[in-house]
């Protein structure tokens, strides 16, 4: 189990991370989704120790974040970080794997991973996909219990993605807690047993799949009022508020009973547009309102 | 086996491992092998060898001085540029996140460094015996080869101190000013000692003079024993880039 307890990181005057309390287990794959700069980053750098947290503790099985114990139970995929050049493919796996003490046998690595074509090609002069390919090697070589990746999927064509939602897919069948953090909400669906939705350092929503779509199943109503924006958000069901232009954008998960207020409340209404919401503007809404929270404190 | 045992067992194999990379990460890149193998020989062939008259003695003394040059290319490079790039790349957090001592990484760059250095020496020599004549007792051979290899260590820790402390493009720049500052300053390619009297000054502060002149003493052209000030700043030096390497170690873990 990775284990967060309180624990936050502070850069200067900015809280990239507040108060995570979470518990990763084996046999799962927990979801981080979340904009850039939401502390998907600093999280993960805080279970594999590279990041040390300004208050609270991070643990792997017991160990401290960042100890050789801990780091031995770990594989990690991390977000920008590219290889030395000059090296094969072959030779990168090879040299990581002496680093473990049960390491994934060569050939069945390379056989999942689809690695056999570029084996002896430099990394320098690979694809990007073939490169986040041999990254994705150096996760799984060490047959760690638990597997961190930060963005694995982004710039990979629709092919590759799906070979990495299958090898991650296989990770977890086998047994491995598997972290990933994305922004696209289709793979955190696509793969999660549990998605955590982080905005500014926070978790704002945490729960199955299922829980973060039916968040998602509501309604965005767009229209022009005069009313305050504290009333619109105290309507029924209203999720979120935003101001775009002219008009307000209420995320919401009963459009009918939030119109129905409003009407009643006697504000002037005009303009009205209602439309489905989507995942996208779910999590959108979702981040909008911890955001308006966050700076009425 | 013993839990213990087996870590350290992993961990010898880790440092073989990580050596062997090193070494071809080294080979294969010609911005790191061309200044480190191919000036030092080059150099040493045209102005200890056959620029200004063939002249054993000559020959004999930049031997020593270009043996010290040879020295700082592996150790400045391998960790000033080279940590550099693989910080600002990201690499250095792959290595650190991954169960490997980082010493271990540290300590493989070191045995490169100082293997390369080995090879130019041997380099060196072979141009030393069979072009210009030069012939020294066996032990005068050893004790520079050995002088030399360890003379990596302090420059090695140098490069470390910049390559964590700056990004790689200013880190090319300013290796680059150290390598051929010090191998001007030390009078490594041209003595000191027909060079005008200030740069005999400027000599006593660079770490390379010092390194050079335990090499002139050890071929026996230096008078008056152990150049007991010379061991003295060299230690000294050594103590000082060991200290920045540290500080600058505790500085990107605080960065973060």
């Amino acid at each position: 189990m990775i284990e967060f307890k309180a624990a936050s990181k502070r850069y200067g005057n900015n809280l990239a991370v507040d108060g995570l309390n979470l518990e990763v287990a084996a046999g799962k794959l927990t979801a981080l989704l979340g904009e850039n700069g939401a502390g998907k980053t600093t999280s993960v750098s805080m279970a594999l120790g590279l990041v040390k947290p300004t208050s609270g503790m991070v643990s792997v099985a017991g160990d401290a974040a960042g100890s050789m114990a801990a780091r031995r139970r770990l594989g990690a995929m991390l977000q920008s970080a590219e290889l030395p050049e000059q090296l094969t493919a072959a030779e990168h796996i090879r040299l990581f794997q002496t680093y473990y003490v049960n390491p994934v046998p060569f050939d069945e690595l390379v056989e999942t991973i689809g690695l056999a074509g570029v084996l002896n090609q430099r990394y320098g002069t690979m694809s990007g996909g073939q490169k986040r390919r041999v990254q994705l090697a150096l996760a799984l070589c060490g047959n760690a219990d638990f597997i961190l990746l930060d963005e694995p999927t982004v710039g990979l064509d629709v092919d590759a993605r799906h070979m990495f939602w299958q090898v991650i897919r296989a990770l977890v069948a086998g047994g491995r807690g598997v972290v990933l953090t994305t922004h696209y909400l289709e793979e955190a669906d696509a793969l999660a047993d549990r998605i955590l939705v982080m905005a500014q350092g926070r978790i704002i929503a945490d729960g199955s799949p299922a829980d973060i779509k039916a968040l998602a199943g509501g309604k965005i109503i767009e229209l022009r009022t005069d009313a305050p924006d504290d009333q619109l958000r105290a309507l029924p069901g209203v999720e979120g508020t935003a101001r775009v232009g002219e008009r307000m954008r209420l995320t919401t998960t009963n459009a009918e009973g939030t119109l129905r207020a409003l009407f009643a409340n006697g504000c002037s209404v005009e303009d009205i547009s209602v439309e489905r919401a989507g995942l996208e503007a779910a999590f959108l809404g979702l981040t909008d309102k911890n955001r308006e929270q966050g700076e009425a404190v | 086996m013993s839990a213990q045992n087996m870590a350290a067992v992993s961990q010898f194999r880790i440092l073989k491992a990580e050596c062997w990379t090193e070494i071809q990460k080294a080979w294969r890149m010609p911005s790191f092998a061309i200044p480190t193998i191919v000036f030092p020989l080059v150099f040493y062939t045209m102005f200890g060898v056959v620029l200004g008259g063939a002249s054993v003695d000559r020959a004999t003394y930049m031997l020593a001085t270009y043996g010290i040059f040879a020295a700082l290319g592996p150790s400045l490079f391998s960790f000033g540029v080279a940590i550099a790039t693989e910080r600002d790349r990201g690499w250095l957090e792959v290595k650190r996140a991954s169960p490997m001592p980082i010493a271990v990484l540290i300590i493989a760059r070191m045995v490169m460094a100082m293997i390369f250095a080995l090879i130019v020496t041997l380099m060196l020599f072979a141009m030393a015996y069979f072009v210009a004549g030069v012939r020294l007792a066996p032990t005068t051979w050893l004790s520079l080869a050995v002088l030399n290899m360890f003379t990596t260590v302090p420059f090695s820790l140098l490069g470390l101190a910049i390559g964590l402390r700056v990004k790689a493009q200013a880190a090319a720049a300013i290796t680059n000013l150290a390598f051929f500052g010090f191998s001007l300053l030390g009078g490594l390619w041209v003595p000191i000692t027909i060079m005008p009297d200030i740069m005999g000054k400027i000599a006593l502060v660079m770490p390379s003079f010092h390194f050079g002149e335990l090499a002139l003493a050890a071929i026996g052209v230096k008078e008056g024993g152990l150049p007991i000030m010379n061991i003295g700043a060299a230690v000294g030096f050594s103590i000082l880039f060991a200290m920045l390497a540290h500080r600058a170690w505790g500085h990107m873990d605080k960065d973060r």
